[in-house]
């Protein structure tokens, strides 16, 4: 145990002596806090002059928003934002120019938008033809606007069956709450888990490939540890450098978003945020779950890291082919027609990095259980994980000195 | 103790580098002397378990090649290899000897002492990146000495070395042989002439001939001619004999060479040196001074 210890000391002294290892750290947590507030960056501007400055503005929406806080969304809250929103003229250009939106609308428009979702409306002028009845009825409309949505998805009847048990399961009514840091949190949680990755692939490639560059690989592989004990660390080493590094990053986003827009909301349900999400979690639960996927997936990436590291002869190639399996699959769409097509293209570690693939409306039927799908992507990380390990471990112990 | 290699073989793609080698090494000090790509460093590699033979077995003492017991016995000096550039030789020396299994204590303590054995001492705390090449190679030979292998297998290790520290190094080697064994790779003949007990003459992946200098030297003792002739007679002779050494003189031609009986007039018999033996066998490469 003492010299496993010592082993993975010596390893972390390897990445942490190189200079590029440093900077690059450095600058991953600066790029992670200043994304985080990226959006409050530059000004908005009406007519081409300048209006506000968007940190200005994310106050102002935030005052409003705290006004609001506290209040059951209800009949009159909806009333309220409707009356509101008939007070925008019809304008050419952005309707949020006019002063009529600044004046009355603004401060509901997020009420607006979760309007818009359940009674499924483009145009916010088609708010004003909802019945009052249908108001009254909002949690029954949402209702039946998730399930309508659920039964047109191509899942089977076992899989529907509990999309919709969990469906009911959301505790009505809202009750009305800021949440703007975490929904910005939300956003930036995928920015952060592809520094994450980056850094991850540039720091670990090295850790199997670099000492074949380094050509110390002979003097390891022919030393008493050197087919086991040394790769055990190896493997530990990068794996907790991708713990360590993944809570730090966390934190930081977590940290800088909040100090900037503020704390509340973590009670507040998450359809504040996505009004016909069928997950009954508050933000903030929501929050820890999707920073423990990135977590997994992050250390899903980071095994593949190592193996490829393992196999090949330069960490530089290593980077390449992660950057590309990290950075790719976030441009590709596939399709929700075929389930299981779907559910296969949700577990490259990008696309773990998703909120909308971790948290839809799916339930997954596998081996006779049936689960949501960060279940899946949780079990499938943390096997995975473990499946690629000892490859890893069997391609370094039988590499051959040339 | 006792290293025994049966019938090691290594095969790449389209080239037999290591050719059924049996042997069996004792106590001493073995010098292995051949051409390059005669597959020296094959045949250690796969002494050492860093290259994977395409058959045959190594076992030291019936301890596999591929057990840790066997690997703990073993320090290999590689004949290419690399350092990290940002460790001091130092904490080089340390990371080795927990490799190697040496408890932090007796890590420094052995890093300290061969430090000083390959007068390293003084400059034990600086970047190994701002080392020469003779340093790095002491520094090599340090890290295969930490934990007191019962196998030393050194390919090439007095290459880049100057010649004082080739003889100190020697000397080394000559004390190291007296309780296990070592085996080192050269093709620098003078090297293992005075310090190896055995020494393995390695052609074409096989050993060819093995056994003390004399016994060895004694396939050309009274062979080895040297005279001095005009252009004719050199031709004649370079055309029918093993020639070891030719030298331009001012009208004459001076050689030496191999022969059963004495090949021209004024041909003198003289001793035979391991170097008249290698260059006989690996005639190719004739020497040639100006
Ligand atoms: N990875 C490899 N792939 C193909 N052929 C190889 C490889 N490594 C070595 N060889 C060939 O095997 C033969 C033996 O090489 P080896 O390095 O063992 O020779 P050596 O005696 O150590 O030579 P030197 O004195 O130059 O160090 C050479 O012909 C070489 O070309
Ligand atoms: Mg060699």
């Amino acid at each position: 145990m003492n010299s496993f210890c010592e082993l993975v000391k010596f390893e972390y002294r390897k990445i942490l002596k190189k200079r590029s290892t440093v900077i690059i750290l450095i600058l991953g947590i600066l790029l992670t806090a200043f994304s985080c507030v990226g959006p409050l960056m530059g000004n908005y501007y009406i007519r081409g002059e300048v209006y506000e400055s968007n940190y200005e503005g994310m106050k102002k929406d935030r005052e409003y928003a705290r006004g609001l806080s506290g209040r059951e969304i209800n009949s009159d809250l909806l009333s309220e934002t409707i009356e509101a929103y008939s007070h925008i003229p019809i304008v050419e250009g952005r309707f949020t120019d006019t002063d009529e939106y600044q004046q009355y609308a603004r401060p509901y428009s997020e009420i607006q938008y979760m309007i818009r979702k359940v009674y499924n409306i483009d145009n916010f002028r088609e708010m004003f033809s909802i019945s009052k009845e249908s108001l009254d009825d909002f949690y029954t409309v949402r209702q039946s606007m998730v399930e309508k949505i659920i039964n047109n998805t191509a899942m089977n009847s076992a899989e529907k069956a509990n999309s919709l048990n969990l469906s009911r399961k959301v505790k009505t009514p809202f009750i009305y709450s800021y949440a703007g840091g975490y929904t910005r949190l939300f956003s930036q949680m995928y920015v952060t888990a592809l520094i994450i990755c980056f850094i991850c692939s540039v720091c670990i490639a090295p850790l199997f490939a670099g000492e074949y560059t380094d050509r110390a690989d002979s003097l390891i592989l022919s030393s008493k540890y050197g087919k086991n004990k040394i790769i055990h660390a190896k493997l530990f080493t990068g794996i907790s450098f991708t713990v360590l590094l993944c809570i730090v990053l966390t934190i930081v986003s977590f940290v800088t978003t909040m100090i900037f827009f503020g704390w509340d909301g973590s009670n507040s349900p998450i359809q504040l945020f996505l009004p016909l999400s069928i997950v009954p979690y508050t933000m903030g639960k929501i929050a820890l779950m999707y920073s423990i996927l990135i977590l997994f997936a992050s250390i899903l990436s980071s095994a593949l890291t190592m193996l490829l590291s393992a196999k090949f002869r330069s960490p530089f190639m290593v980077v390449v082919i992660m950057t590309v399996i990290t950075v790719l699959p976030g441009f590709v769409n596939i399709s929700e027609d075929v389930p299981w097509i779907y559910h296969l293209s949700n577990l490259v570690p990008a696309r773990m990095f998703k909120l909308e693939n971790i948290i839809n409306i799916f339930s997954i039927e596998f081996l006779g259980l049936i689960i949501q799908p960060y279940v899946l992507i949780l079990s499938f990380a943390v096997l995975a994980s473990m499946a690629l390990l000892p490859f890893a471990y069997r391609s370094f112990k039988n590499h051959n000195c040339i | 103790m006792e290293l025994i290699i049966d019938r090691l073989t290594k095969q790449y793609e389209n080239k037999i580098a290591v050719d059924r080698i049996s042997l069996t090494l004792k106590e001493g000090v073995y010098g292995l002397l051949g051409p390059n790509g005669s597959g020296k460093t094959s045949l250690m590699r796969m002494i050492c378990g860093v290259l994977k033979p395409t058959s045959g077995e190594v076992k030291f003492n019936g301890i596999d090649v591929n057990e840790e017991e066997y690997r703990d016995s073993l320090g290999y000096l590689p004949q290419d290899f690399g350092y990290y550039p940002e460790f001091s030789a130092y904490d080089f020396l340390l990371y080795m000897a927990s490799l190697k299994g040496l408890t932090k204590h007796r890590a420094k303590d052995k890093a300290s002492e061969w430090l000083e054995l390959v007068g390293l001492l003084d400059v034990a705390k600086k970047k190994i990146k701002t080392f020469s090449g003779g340093m790095k190679q002491r520094l090599g030979i340090a890290q295969a000495m930490l934990n007191n292998p019962k196998i030393l297998i050194l390919d090439e290790p007095t290459a880049g070395l100057d010649p004082k520290e080739r003889i100190r190094f020697r000397n080394l080697i000559s004390r190291l042989g007296k309780d296990r064994i070592v085996l080192l790779s050269t093709h620098i003949v003078s090297d293992v002439e005075y310090i190896a007990s055995t020494i393995l003459i390695m052609k074409d992946g096989q050993i060819i001939h093995q056994g003390s200098l004399d016994e060895i030297i004694s396939v050309i003792e009274g062979k080895v001619y040297e005279c001095s002739v005009d252009s004719k007679m050199t031709d004649y002779l370079i055309a029918n004999y093993p020639i070891i050494n030719i030298r331009e003189e001012s009208d004459k031609t001076f050689l030496r060479l191999v022969a059963d009986k004495s090949p021209c007039e004024g041909a003198v018999a003289v001793p035979a040196v391991l170097e008249d033996l290698y260059l006989y066998y690996f005639n190719e490469g004739v020497n040639r001074d100006e």
